[in-house]
């Protein structure tokens, strides 16, 4: 006594967390203490004192101090020990049979059950009838569902919110395991049916809500108590659910009883305990703790309950919990699904009553709920394109009324479910379907730049990898437009936001250069409509204004027009190919039309790519030109190698790499040499070998370069070409060795130009004469003698080799 | 407690008065008084002294009481008769008056004469009515007793052996008993409606009930019905009321919302409980209420009794 009172003055100096502390340390200490004697007691079989001693355990809860947390605790911690109590009991009913007659045994339990219903205090009482309830249904002394009724009615008793909210636990947690079911050991001999057990549980959940409900925070008190109370509500909602599962785990519950009892009740309850809280969460418990072939035939009475809950609750996540279980349910079931119903006709028909009904929902919800039920559709009717078309056209009703033009969706969880309405249908339609959505391109507008850009590589991406392909120019135009961040960045009145990255622009590049690959046709003609369809459109795309001079502007171009000029080279290679008359005359008229209209179209892109990107566009050109010369459009092929020497002169000339560009150059225009004609041709060649000599700075390279141009007046090759400026080129390419000073090197380029000079003899050109070659070589060796200490291996290798070659292939001369 | 010891007090003050007389005239004989049977007859506990108990036998009314007196004489005794007599008698704690005696039955045993050797006296009471049972409250006791007497000639102090009994008596299944409904409230505040199943109840029912709330305005924290046990004695203005809370059973733990309903199951077989007694020999009385208690939060109580009848079953 002493000791309490010292407790309860101390207390008052405590902090109110500190306060719960000792009196939920104290309570477990008292409780602990009559369970040590609970337990002698059992040991020594003295039941009735037993049952005191845990009489008055259980009382320690009938505390009102402890807030909901720590008499949680408390009643774990008795909950343990109760078990001892409960296993006995258990085990009395064996005992008894051994000792007793059967007739002694029956008026056990029933003695017992009675005998605990003398307690005076209705808390412990009834925790003592619950265990002792328990183990009398375990003896099967009665018939499970009377007993059960019994528990589930005298429990009414504790009508405290908290007391009564754990007591009922109890009773479910007691009774977990021994409700009657189909062919459980507790339904034979008239123990009950999965019914009784319905109906116990459902009683028992009715009650536990009622309670719950209750503990409504006080209406006076500071908002920081309001909100403890309403965490501390939230806490135990888990008992609530807890008992309300236990329906959905009995194997007696068919369609027909959950559509005609069991989900009438719950809703009954729902709906009439008017709580938010509650309303909630018992709702989303409903949809998740049932099987999916449950809520096909209450779908709408379901939705139809939703729009009677109180203003506040948060029907949408209960709705789209609802259609997101059974769009995985539909994923689940393999080939189609038997059923008659049209889901997503009753659900879009039922949230559309909703929104009629709830028009202050806002837009976020009704979008989250639109995004559900695509993806319910999509898994129920993947073929179905009308409820596609339907939803979009829904949302983008909406969107236009919530954002007029030209205002643009910035909240980012409205972005995030346009996104997802936007890629749904990516997930299971050829872009192209989704693309003849009316409202499919109409959505993407409600976007601001990345996010249009992001949809659009999702869109680009899937057509990619599913290998669409795009046969008609309406398809293509729709595609482009939609692509149409990706290929012109932002629009003009819109910041462009974070910058992009460069790797980022470029794979974006790259994924819509992969547009131009993924066209098809059968008819060259439609092909090339689509082709240039693309062209202008990039060439439109690309003019605007605020884009013309930005960094990215070559990226873009190349991306956009190189594709498209491989394609119509390659068309042309594949028109003279199929087309090429057998008499080798040449292309007919038609073909030649044809040909040129295609060069036209690539002469044209590759200017346009030259002009941003004058190496990659002489590399085009000649391309071009080879193209041209090889499909026997030798005036074309020469008109691209003029312009890449134009552009080389005005672009290249300055640039380090001319001497690769030259390379280039003469190998092309050598490739051509027969196919051009030669008015044609000897202006290009001899401006080239001019490039070389004059815009190369250092002399290995002017005297290499000069080398190569030397094939270009090889009159075997073209009738046209001069040997005589063929051997001018030679000399000069002496002369130029001659005056390098970097050692070693006049030897080596030496015993190149030999080289080059032996292949000309052996072919017997007229350019050079046995005389020249053998001048050479005694020059080499007076070089070599002078300088065999320093001399590279290789090169003396290679004069070695040429020497030998020449030998082989020539016959009377004097070396 | 306090009145128990009331009772104790008579008690010693009828057994201080035999050892005095024994020491003035000596015993003269050892009497002692058998029921026939008596190992196969049920006793009731009652209490003797504020600590010791004693076991009677039990009889019902109607019950013939027949057993045999033992005599073993230490000496000669020549007496002018022997007799028994059967008594109930109902006495006033207050009252020092003599007892009312409401059954007396005397039976001669033997003319007068000499008694020198053991002897037995066969008795039987038959069709004595033992009418009311017996009974040991605060302010009243009924109880029954045999007396034994022999007067001893030429002496002051006759011999005499009292042997007290206990009484029960079985009703009949009372044919009308209806249940007890009743709705009670205070306006504005707090309505609720009982009902109890019978308004009759053997000693060992149940009493099985419910309370509906049928608007609860203030808040309640408990509830709990009670069985008080009223014993009256006297009449007008010396009548007196003891009341005695035999039962207080919780019912209801926290506050209830207006349309709750809370079940009552009353086990009566627990406790020590006599029927209701109605005018006994108009001296007393003793009736039973079920006592319906609200305790609101500040302690205050709300009640309402219902006075339901107890009787004894076969």
């Amino acid at each position: 006594m002493s000791s309490k009172k010292s407790t309860s003055r101390s207390l008052s100096s405590l902090s109110p967390d500190q306060q719960q502390r000792v009196l939920l340390e104290e309570s477990k200490k008292a409780a602990s203490h009559e369970a040590f004697y609970m337990k002698r007691c059992l040991d020594s079989d003295k039941l009735m004192d037993a049952l005191k001693h845990a009489s008055n355990m259980v009382g320690q809860l009938r505390t009102g101090l402890l807030s909901p947390k720590n008499y949680y605790d408390l009643y774990m911690h008795i909950f343990d020990h109760l078990k001892h109590l409960e296993s006995y009991l258990d085990h009395l009913k064996h005992l008894e049979g051994k000792l007793n007659t059967e007739k002694n045994r029956g008026e056990r339990m029933s003695k017992l059950y009675e005998l605990v219903q003398y307690a005076g205090n209705i808390l412990p009482r009834l925790y003592l009838l619950v265990t002792v309830g328990a183990a009398y249904i375990n003896s099967k002394e009665a018939p499970a569902k009377d007993i059960l009724q019994d528990l589930v009615e005298m429990t009414k008793g504790v009508q405290h919110p908290l007391r009564g909210l754990f007591l009922r636990n109890y009773l479910a947690e007691m009774t977990r395991n021994k409700l009657p079911d189909v062919d459980n050991q507790y339904s034979q001999a008239g123990g009950g049916t999965t019914e009784d057990s319905i109906d116990f549980i459902l009683a028992n959940f009715t009650e536990m809500n009622k309670l719950w409900v209750r503990m409504q925070p006080p209406e006076r008190g500071g908002v920081k108590l309001r909100e403890r109370r309403e965490q501390e509500r939230k806490d135990l909602r888990l008992l609530v659910g807890k008992t309300l599962a236990t329906i959905g785990r009995l194997d007696g519950l068919t369609e027909t009883t959950y559509k005609t009892i069991v989900f009438p009740r719950i809703m009954d309850q729902i709906i009439s305990c008017n709580d938010l809280i509650a309303q909630e969460y018992l709702m989303e418990c409903v949809v998740q703790i049932f099987p999916d072939e449950f809520h096909l035939p209450t779908v709408s009475q379901l939705l139809d309950a939703c729009t009677k809950l109180v203003p506040g609750v948060n029907i949408k996540r209960i709705i789209v919990g609802l259609i997101d279980r059974l769009s995985q349910f539909a994923s689940r079931q393999e080939g189609a699904i038997n059923i008659e119903m049209d889901v997503f006709a009753v659900f879009y028909e039922n949230v559309q009553a909703l929104l009629q009904a709830k028009p202050q929902m806002d837009i976020l919800e009704k979008l989250e709920m639109k995004v559900a039920l695509m993806a319910l559709s999509l898994e129920w009717y993947p073929k179905n394109l009308e409820n596609i078309s339907r939803l979009l056209g829904f949302v983008t009703h909406l969107l236009t009324e919530e954002y007029p033009a030209p205002a643009r969706v910035t909240d980012r969880k409205e972005v995030t479910q346009i996104m997802k309405l936007l890629s749904l249908p990516l997930e299971r339609f050829d872009p192209l379907v989704a693309l003849s959505f009316e409202h499919y391109s109409t959505l993407q507008n409600f976007l601001d730049f990345s996010q249009r850009s992001r949809i659009a590589m999702d869109l680009l991406d899937t057509a990619i990898a599913r290998g669409t392909k795009i046969g008609d120019l309406a398809q293509l135009e729709s595609l482009l437009l939609f692509v149409q961040p990706i290929m012109g960045g932002p629009a003009a009145d819109e910041p462009e936001g974070d910058l992009v990255e460069e790797s980022v622009l470029r794979h974006q590049q790259q994924r819509l250069s992969c547009v131009v690959h993924l066209c098809s046709h059968q008819d060259p003609e439609e092909l090339l409509r689509l082709y240039v369809t693309i062209a202008r459109n990039g060439e439109t795309a690309l003019n605007q204004d605020h884009l013309k001079n930005t960094a990215t502007i070559g990226v873009r171009i190349e991306a956009i027009f190189v594709p498209v000029i491989f394609r119509v080279l390659a068309m042309a290679q594949a028109m003279t190919v199929s087309g090429a008359p057998t008499d080798g005359s040449g292309p007919s008229e038609a073909m030649a039309k044809r040909g040129k209209g295609l060069f036209q179209f690539v002469y044209k892109s590759v200017s346009r790519v030259a002009t941003v990107n004058p190496r990659l566009g002489l590399k085009l050109f000649l391309q071009a030109g080879s193209s041209a010369g090889n499909c026997g459009f030798g005036r074309i092929a020469a008109d691209f190698l003029a312009q890449a020497l134009v552009l080389y002169e005005e672009k290249l000339a300055e640039d380090v790499e001319v001497m690769e560009a030259l390379t280039l150059v003469s190998g092309t225009l050598e490739h051509l040499s027969a196919a051009i004609e030669s008015e044609k041709y000897m202006p290009l060649a001899r401006k080239t070998a001019k490039f070389s000599h004059r815009h190369l700075l250092k002399k290995p390279d002017q005297c290499r370069s000069i080398l190569r141009s030397t094939h270009l007046f090889d009159g075997a090759k073209n009738p046209s070409a001069n040997d005589r400026l063929c051997l001018e080129c030679l000399k000069t390419c002496l002369r130029i060795a001659d005056d390098c000073m970097e050692p070693g090197m006049n030897l080596r380029l030496f015993v190149e130009i030999l080289a080059e000079c032996v292949y000309y003899y052996v072919k017997k050109s007229p350019a050079v004469s046995a005389e020249f070659i053998s001048s050479l070589v005694a020059l080499i060796n007076t070089n070599v003698g002078d300088d065999t200490q320093s001399s590279d291996r290789a090169v003396l290798d290679f004069y070695q080799a040429t020497l030998s070659h020449a030998k082989a292939h020539t016959e009377g001369l004097d070396w | 407690e306090s009145n128990n010891s009331l009772i104790v007090g008579r008690n010693q003050r009828a057994e201080a008065s035999r050892p005095t007389m024994a020491f003035l005239f000596g015993p003269r004989c050892e009497v002692g008084i058998q029921f026939d049977k008596a190992e196969k007859r049920k006793k009731v506990e009652v209490p003797k002294t504020s600590s010791t108990k004693e076991f009677l036998y039990l009889f019902h009314g109607k019950e013939n009481v027949k057993g045999k007196v033992v005599v073993r004489p230490k000496s000669r005794i020549e007496h002018k008769g022997i007799k028994i007599s059967l008594l109930g008698v109902i006495e006033m704690v207050y009252d020092t008056g003599t007892p009312f005696e409401f059954v007396t039955v005397d039976v001669d045993l033997s003319p007068p004469g000499v008694l020198e050797t053991d002897t037995e006296f066969p008795f039987d009471f038959v069709k004595v009515n033992k009418k009311y049972e017996s009974y040991m409250g605060i302010n009243v006791q009924c109880r029954y007793f045999l007396r034994f007497d022999i007067e001893v000639k030429n002496s002051l102090a006759n011999v005499r052996k009292e042997l007290g009994f206990w009484v029960h008596n079985y009703q009949v299944v009372p044919e009308i008993n209806s249940g007890i409904k009743m709705e009670v409230g205070i306006e504005d505040c707090l309505h609720i409606e009982f009902e109890y199943n019978r308004s009759k109840y053997h000693l060992k029912d149940v009493v099985i009930g419910k309370i509906f709330f049928l608007l609860v305005r203030i808040k309640i924290k408990h509830m709990e019905l009670s069985l008080i046990k009223r014993e009256t004695t006297g009449r007008g203005p010396s009548q007196f009321n003891e009341n005695e809370t035999v039962i207080k059973y919780e019912i209801m733990d926290g506050a209830p919302v207006k349309g709750e309903c809370v079940p009552v199951r009353l086990f009566l077989c627990g406790f020590d409980l006599t029927p209701t007694y109605r005018s006994v020999q108009k001296k007393f009385s003793v009736k039973y209420y079920l006592n319906l208690v609200l305790v609101d939060e500040e302690q205050r109580r709300y009640f309402k009794q219902q006075e339901i009848t107890l009787w004894r079953k076969k």
